[in-house]
């Protein structure tokens, strides 16, 4: 139709009888195109169509539904169930649990861990009782405590060693003689075990 | 604003959170290994050393003493007792506790294992320094706690070196 306008240019006018329905021509050039088409009937039948044409479209525009985002979601995911194979691995399963098994599952690690480090930490003991130096010494009682078993013994450096257990005495007694056997004062009486 | 459907996913037989548990498992059996060797250790041995003079210098038990002056008496049968030095340090297995004893010697002690509470420690008297050090005594010997051993004899100041070592 516009091209059917363009071709009685002589009359009018093209776009500029577009803009003049949708009133947008200044006011001379309006009046100008408004007396044209007073005294044009092909021009004034023309500007009828062509205002009928506008209307249609403008309510098509209005008519037009908003884009649904939903919709729009709706169908991508449909489309993605009906590319998927039957039987073939669910890309969605393999994507979601990713992100929410991995953090669960260090969450678990981790808990682990403290509970384990913890716990050793407790049956050690020593992170309770420090020992920021030598420990107390409490006075020593020969007598009351259980009894020490020697196992091996042997001298060195021209030393000779002895075991003597003392009768009625829990705590054996490892004679050290360094060089030749010293003298004693009332020695205790030959042992019970070799000499080495 | 339509609602959103949220169809929960089906698990999957060895998906990424199955695949975890081995792992989870693993670590706490290896947590249980660590608890019963903690358990097994114990932490370090306590060692103390009261060193004591001997001799017929005098008469009677130095105070710090006394708890052991009638044993003493009984097993050497010198006529004074003198506390010369006390020391004590901790050593764990394998680890070696050293204090010096007079006339340049060196008490050398070693947990080498405990079995059933039963500790088992290698004893040395070392003599002098460095290159030079050499060994009077090597023993080993079994101590529970509380338990002690005396090693007598080494001469010193007109008498002889009485060391009561015990373990805790």
């Amino acid at each position: 139709m516009v091209a059917e306008l363009r071709e009685r240019e002589p009359h009018v006018l093209g776009e500029r009888l577009g803009a003049f329905l949708d009133g947008e021509l200044p006011l001379a050039e309006a009046e100008a195109v408004r007396a044209h088409l007073a005294a044009c009937p092909a021009c004034r039948t023309d500007a009828v169509a062509l205002g009928q044409a506008g209307a249609l479209l403008r309510e098509a525009v209005a008519a037009e539904p908003a884009p649904d985002p939903e919709a729009v979601w709706r169908a991508v995911r449909a489309r993605l169930q009906a590319e998927t194979p039957v039987g073939a691995p669910d890309r969605r399963r393999r994507t979601l649990p990713a992100w929410l098994a991995w953090p669960r599952g260090i969450v678990w690690t981790a808990a682990a861990l403290v509970l384990i480090a913890g716990l050793t930490l407790l049956q050690t003991r020593e992170w309770v009782t420090p020992a920021p130096g030598p420990p107390a010494l409490p006075s020593p009682s020969l007598a009351a405590g259980p009894p020490a078993l020697v196992e091996t013994l042997e001298g060195g450096s021209g030393a000779t060693v002895m075991l003597y257990a003392p009768p009625e005495s829990p705590v054996p007694v490892i004679w050290v003689f360094e060089g030749e056997p010293m003298e004693m004062p009332d020695a205790p009486p030959p042992p019970d075990a070799g000499t080495t | 604003m339509p609602h959103r459907h949220r169809t929960p996913a089906p698990r999957r037989p060895g998906g990424g959170r199955a695949g975890l548990r081995p792992l989870i498992a693993g670590l706490l059996a290896a947590g249980s290994a660590a608890l019963a060797g903690a358990a097994q250790a114990q932490g370090p041995l306590t060692l103390q050393a009261h060193v004591i003079l001997a001799s017929n210098q005098g008469q009677g038990v130095d105070k710090a003493i006394e708890g052991i002056g009638e044993e003493l008496r009984k097993i050497f049968r010198y006529s004074r007792y003198t506390l010369l030095t006390r020391t004590s340090g901790r050593a764990a297995l394998k680890e070696t506790w050293r204090t010096p004893l007079p006339g340049g010697r060196t008490l050398q002690v070693t947990p080498l294992a405990l079995q059933d509470g039963l500790w088992q420690v290698g004893v040395k008297i070392l003599r002098g320094t460095g290159a030079s050090e050499e060994s009077l005594l090597t023993s080993t010997v079994k101590l529970r706690s509380g338990g002690s051993v005396l090693l007598a004899g080494p001469p010193h100041d007109q008498g002889i070196l009485v060391i009561a070592l015990s373990a805790h």
